[in-house]
């Protein structure tokens, strides 16, 4: 997959001499590891794109010979949303999150040498690629891929109803939920055990938070995902019948058992970006964080709601009134969480300095789209009101504005603010904001008018419009969207460009070019090889002190009275 | 900055007659109470998002302008938070949603889940791969004997799985229209009981606003009591294989009389439209 060669500038000094392979491939250094995750969610987001297209040529023109040879038949149609919502979702947003960033950033933020388990961290990066092919494998194979959503309910993604493919996504899923299961012991004992001398609970940077956080939710989800995934998968392959109706089963089991996992999941998804958010948004605001505890307090509190909402998914399942009751409940309450992080977030930028860099600017538009898929789901938690909007595009919007608006808003944040400490050298920080701008407009004109689409009855997963005289008039919108979404493909090789052009030739920085105060900007970029610091620094205070009496900013590494001098200086 | 609020206010009443013009309708019509009431909730959360959304992006707009470093050499504001403004901004979204929460709740008790015991007319709804099939169990409140129930299917296409053209030839667009529609009686009670044969499908009327899976081996129950006559469609909402987005059907309201008059002679006529 990424088997990109990088300069890592320093070699790690002693150890007998590295071959590349043990370098670059098969390392268990995490920063070589959060890169190889980077790279291959870039090749998983083209991917992914693809199949967005796909499913969006057939929406707008349905009648056209040319997407009849891409989508061939309304059951290639089902492949290509199917994988387009799983390699995104788990091929995509979790890897990139939690893998790449959770991994490159973590234990330099917390002042640690390495990951708690090495060898484990490789097994969860190594596990990623293996997983995509087996579930991408239906593609070349006779019956195709699966076809029964990202939700896989039975009896749909049963033996009776689905091929080989389906089976092959089942196993896919289940290794993948395997990695995610190690990544979260290890970042769970790597946060817990092996934080520097100083570094605190409460000075650890929000981004640990929500890692930290996020690997709770990991831990307890994922293993549920795997048993409701082996259920499936015995009653596939040797004739259970777990969720088969005609045979004692039940299929709604499978919808509890799977939304147990699947809505943390989507906090799982979100958490992280929200902490590379709040840590952006305090560094270009030369502020510290607004109200930290209050944050982390939310991080917490959305975590454990997240563990008692997921009916949700289900309020027209026909479950018992008591439990849709309660669902309704917990889902109103999830909001508040999320509501004041955002306040909190307006709270950091208000009164401050800011340094407009592309970063900022992702960060500053995941605080202004994440609102809108927030609000969104407002309307999802009012269950009459979900009654209607369920099953339509109005939730295809919501999903893709927390995604997309949130998830993959923070992805770019971080891309480009890490970047100098991945590799020594800045984006290219003109090419950043044409491709922070472009995206911003384009990814609304492919997403907003979703709303318009739900609201109007236009049911998900459809692969045509054309059967339902009340659908017809949405024909304009569905052709701007597929038009805008061709667009926004576009746009992103700028993206990709940037990346290329500035691992050649980006201008050189030095240790910490934002000015930052936590522990990953105070050794050099990138990070030596082995261990990361000369020596295990000690952390003085928290993570957010800029602009404080001591100075402008105030590293956590260095004792009070280096700061003033510093600042003299 | 008033002429371009009045500007701004212009271009907006602009666009929505325009759209207003070549749009039939933002959100299909509703047609029973229960949806006018899921109507009003659904519009209050819509006035209440929209202005939370437009003051937290006219906030953050206008701190992006205030306050981005212009050089000057200004020394930003030291604070970690305010435990005031937390509770603030916590208690003010929990009243809200406690307020909404509530009403929902009350909405679903007092209308969604009161299912009469004794509805005029109640219809089994069977759903399989890819059509509906209606049968009337009970009118004016008495059982149908099982020989002579009314039956409707929307065989729209039979069961296998041989996909029809993609590209859509008139006739099958026409399927549609050709549909034989279910009727119900207007300002009477209907209750549907919905189950599948086969995978999970989901029976949507957009005008009654309420969907309902219909789940294998189980039976779930919606009611409606529709106030106003026409054509509506029956959509699938549920993705239930490669036909999904054709499990077309459709459903007539009709005045009290006409149903009775159709029941009648659906019951002495029998009915040849079985699978």
């Amino acid at each position: 997959m990424s088997d990109h060669k990088h300069d890592s500038g320093h070699h790690g000094e002693g150890h007998h001499e590295q071959t590349f392979i043990e370098k670059y491939i098969f390392s268990c250094d995490h920063k070589v590891i959060g890169i190889q995750y980077l790279f291959t969610t870039m090749v998983m987001v083209v991917l992914g794109g693809t199949f967005a297209l796909l499913i969006r040529l057939q929406l707008a023109w349905p009648d056209s010979s040319l997407v009849a040879k891409l989508v061939s038949t309304p059951d290639k149609y089902n492949q290509y949303l199917t994988m387009h919502a799983s390699i995104m979702i788990f091929g995509v947003i979790i890897p990139s999150l939690v893998g790449a960033f959770g991994n490159f950033v973590v234990p330099l933020m917390i002042g640690a040498k390495d990951m708690a388990f090495p060898r484990l961290n490789m097994l969860s990066y190594w596990l990623v690629p293996p997983a995509v092919f087996v579930m991408l494998l239906g593609l070349v194979l006779p019956g195709g891929t699966a076809a029964a959503g990202w939700t896989s309910y039975p009896p749909l993604a049963g033996a009776q109803y689905s091929g080989v493919g389906q089976t092959g996504w089942v196993l896919a899923v289940i290794i993948l939920g395997g990695s995610s299961t190690m990544g979260a012991i290890n970042y769970l004992a790597t946060i817990l055990g092996m934080r520097a001398p100083g570094m605190t609970l409460l000075r650890m940077p929000l981004f640990v938070w929500a890692i930290f956080i996020t690997s709770v939710l990991t831990l307890f989800a994922t293993p549920v995902l795997a048993s409701a995934l082996t259920m499936q998968l015995l009653d596939r392959a040797f004739g259970a019948s777990f969720f088969v109706h005609t045979a004692g089963g039940q299929p709604l089991m499978f919808q509890h058992i799977f939304w147990f996992y699947s809505h943390p999941a989507v906090y799982i998804m979100i958490l992280p970006a929200m902490g590379i958010v709040s840590d952006v948004l305090a560094v270009f605001s030369r502020k510290p964080i607004f109200g930290y505890r209050a944050m982390i307090y939310s991080i917490c509190s959305i975590a454990g709601f997240g563990f008692i909402v997921w009916g949700h998914h289900m309020f027209t399942s026909g479950m018992s009134p008591t439990l849709s009751t309660t669902f309704l409940i917990t889902t109103f309450f999830i909001a508040v969480p999320s509501a004041v992080k955002s306040f909190n977030w307006l709270g950091t930028i208000w009164g401050g300095s800011l340094r407009l860099t592309t970063a900022m600017l992702w960060a500053l538009g995941f605080v202004g789209m994440f609102a809108i898929g927030g609000l969104s789901g407002i309307y999802s938690a009012a269950v009459p009101v979900d009654l209607y909007i369920h099953d339509t595009y109005w939730i295809v919007a919501h999903i893709h504005y927390v995604l997309f608006g949130g998830s993959l808003m923070g992805v770019f944040a971080g891309v480009y603010f890490w970047f100098p400490k991945m590799f020594g050298r800045k984006m290219d920080e003109k090419l950043g904001k044409l491709h922070f701008w472009l995206t911003l407009i384009l990814y609304n004109f492919v997403f907003m008018p979703m709303h318009i689409l739900g609201l109007g009855g236009m049911q998900r997963r459809i692969y045509s419009w054309k059967i339902y005289p009340h659908l017809y008039q949405l024909q304009e919108i569905n052709v701007f969207m597929t038009v805008s979404l061709i667009a926004l493909g576009t746009v992103q090789a700028i993206f990709f460009w940037n990346i290329y052009k500035s691992l050649k030739g980006g201008e050189k920085v030095g240790n910490n070019p934002w000015e930052s105060t936590t522990l990953e900007w105070q050794t050099s970029s990138p990070p030596i090889a082995h261990g990361n610091f000369e020596k295990i620094p000690t952390v003085y205070r928290g993570a957010y002190e800029y602009n404080s009496e001591l100075g402008p900013y105030a590293p956590q590494t260095l004792p009070d009275d280096k700061v003033r001098s510093m600042a003299k200086a | 900055m008033k002429p371009r609020v009045l500007t701004g206010l212009a271009l907006a009443a602009l666009a929505a007659t325009l759209t207003g013009c070549s749009w039939e309708y933002l959100i299909p019509i509703s047609i029973t109470e229960t949806s006018d009431k899921i109507d009003l909730l659904m519009w209050v959360i819509i006035w209440i998002t929209m202005i939370v959304f437009i003051g937290v992006e006219v906030v953050l707009v206008w701190f992006i302008l205030k306050y981005r470093d212009m050089g000057d050499g200004r020394k930003p504001v030291y604070t970690h938070g305010s435990n005031k403004l937390e509770a603030i901004w916590t208690g003010i979204p929990v009243l809200i949603l406690i307020v909404l929460a509530v009403w929902s709740e009350n909405l679903l008790n007092a209308e969604i889940r009161a299912i009469p015991e004794k509805p005029d007319v109640r219809i089994k709804v069977t759903a399989r791969q890819f059509n509906w099939n209606f049968e009337i169990t009970e009118s004016s409140g008495e059982q149908i004997d099982e020989a002579s129930r009314p039956i409707v299917d929307t065989g729209m296409h039979s069961t296998e799985t041989a996909e029809p053209d993609r590209h859509f030839p008139k006739e099958f667009i026409s399927g549609y229209d050709n549909l034989t529609p279910l009727k119900i009686p207007v300002d009477r009670t209907t209750v549907f009981e919905i189950t599948s044969l086969d995978v999970i499908h989901s029976f949507w009327v957009p005008e009654f606003r309420i969907k309902q899976d219909a789940m294998p081996g189980h039976v779930n129950r919606i009611w409606i009591r529709p106030n106003k006559t026409g054509l509506y469609p029956i959509v699938c909402a549920e993705l239930c294989g490669n036909g999904h987005y054709r499990m077309a059907g459709r459903l007539e309201v009709v005045t009290g009389e006409e149903y009775d008059a159709w029941v009648a002679e659906q019951a002495s006529g029998g009915s040849d439209e079985l699978f």
